[in-house]
């Protein structure tokens, strides 16, 4: 890649490489937020089931 | 006791959405070898760190630390070791060989350019044939007729030639290799060697290979699981792996051999 270039000296990371790391690091909070996510709907899951219980 | 599990994986304060869902008052027994394996990971990722100190890279390595560290802690927390394990081998593994595998080959290149002695006595190591021009085509040459002949002989005969394996591997990166070292003739001592050794470590068993083998400037990579031909047990073991002369081998310690192969990429 002639982009590479302009890269500073301790760059040792190719622009690829880079967009992968980004990646990587991106996906570590989907990965969270996913978690979170399903943890939410089990809340609501739960809630809803006491609350039905509740109103019998 | 909840004060205990929290010091193994660092988290002192509990997190405000603890009281949410259905939290285990304990965590099982059998959490325990996953727990232990994240905290390697883990140690592996702030080695890498270590590793990319004086890069612009630092601050996103870090980073992933930090958010692996969450996932972990997030996971501990309920319960959840298998698929803590299951994440860490979908992902964490795959990062910490692709960016060891990174450095390394850049460490070692640099290193070329230091000694410029050195990067020649490489050269010529890589490509014998370099040297000479016309020599090099020469030989090249007579090669080529020699196994156009042994070809058509083997034709003839009923040995079919061997097709040479460079199978994938996959990087190991928190369990150790023991091995033992000979100091005296009466003195052994045994040294262990893994993914998260430290410098030290790593250059002792370096050390090690580079005498036992008589092959030099090479660099540890770390452990792998293989297959070796002809053991007679059928067991896969736990062997080191060491970059030499830009390629990958995996070293079997007990006979000082040499088995070359290439790191696993995921495809899709």
């Amino acid at each position: 890649m002639p982009d590479d270039k302009k890269h500073h000296q301790n760059n040792i990371l190719t622009q690829e490489q880079e967009a992968i790391l980004d990646l990587y690091v991106k996906r570590l909070d989907e990965i969270y937020n996913e978690l979170k996510a399903a943890e939410k709907v089990q809340v609501e899951i739960e809630t809803q089931h006491l609350k039905k219980i509740l109103t019998k | 006791m909840s004060g205990f599990w929290r010091s193994l994986f660092g988290s002192k304060k509990a997190g405000s959405n603890r009281k949410v869902v259905g939290l285990p008052g304990n965590i099982p027994v059998n959490e325990l070898p996953y727990i232990q394996e994240s905290n390697r990971r883990l140690q592996a990722l702030k080695l890498l760190g270590t590793q990319y100190k004086n890069t612009p890279h630092l601050r996103q390595i870090e980073q992933v630390y930090h958010k692996t560290r969450r996932i972990h802690t997030y996971l501990v927390e309920r319960g959840r070791g298998h698929e803590l394990e299951l994440f860490h081998l979908q992902h964490t593994d795959h990062f910490l060989n692709t960016f060891t595998v990174i450095m390394n080959v850049h460490q070692l290149h640099h290193d070329v350019q230091q000694e410029p002695v050195v990067a020649e006595a490489r050269r010529t190591i890589a490509n014998p044939f370099k040297r000479d021009n016309k020599n090099g085509h020469n030989h090249r040459a007579l090669n080529r007729i020699v196994s156009q002949q042994v070809f058509e002989d083997t034709k003839q005969s009923i040995s079919s030639v061997p097709k040479l394996g460079l199978p994938e591997i996959a990087l190991n990166t928190y369990s150790r290799i023991v091995y033992l070292k000979v100091e005296t003739p009466d003195v052994q001592r045994t040294h262990e060697i893994g993914y998260t050794s430290d410098q030290e470590e790593k250059d002792a068993f370096i050390k090690y290979v580079s005498e036992k083998l008589g092959i030099h400037h090479i660099s540890y990579i770390g452990n792998t699981m293989v297959l070796f031909p002809g053991h007679s047990h059928n067991m896969a073991e736990l062997v080191p792996v060491i970059h030499w002369n830009g390629s990958l081998y995996v070293v079997c310690l007990e006979e000082a051999r040499l088995y070359p192969v290439r790191m696993f990429r995921n495809r899709n």
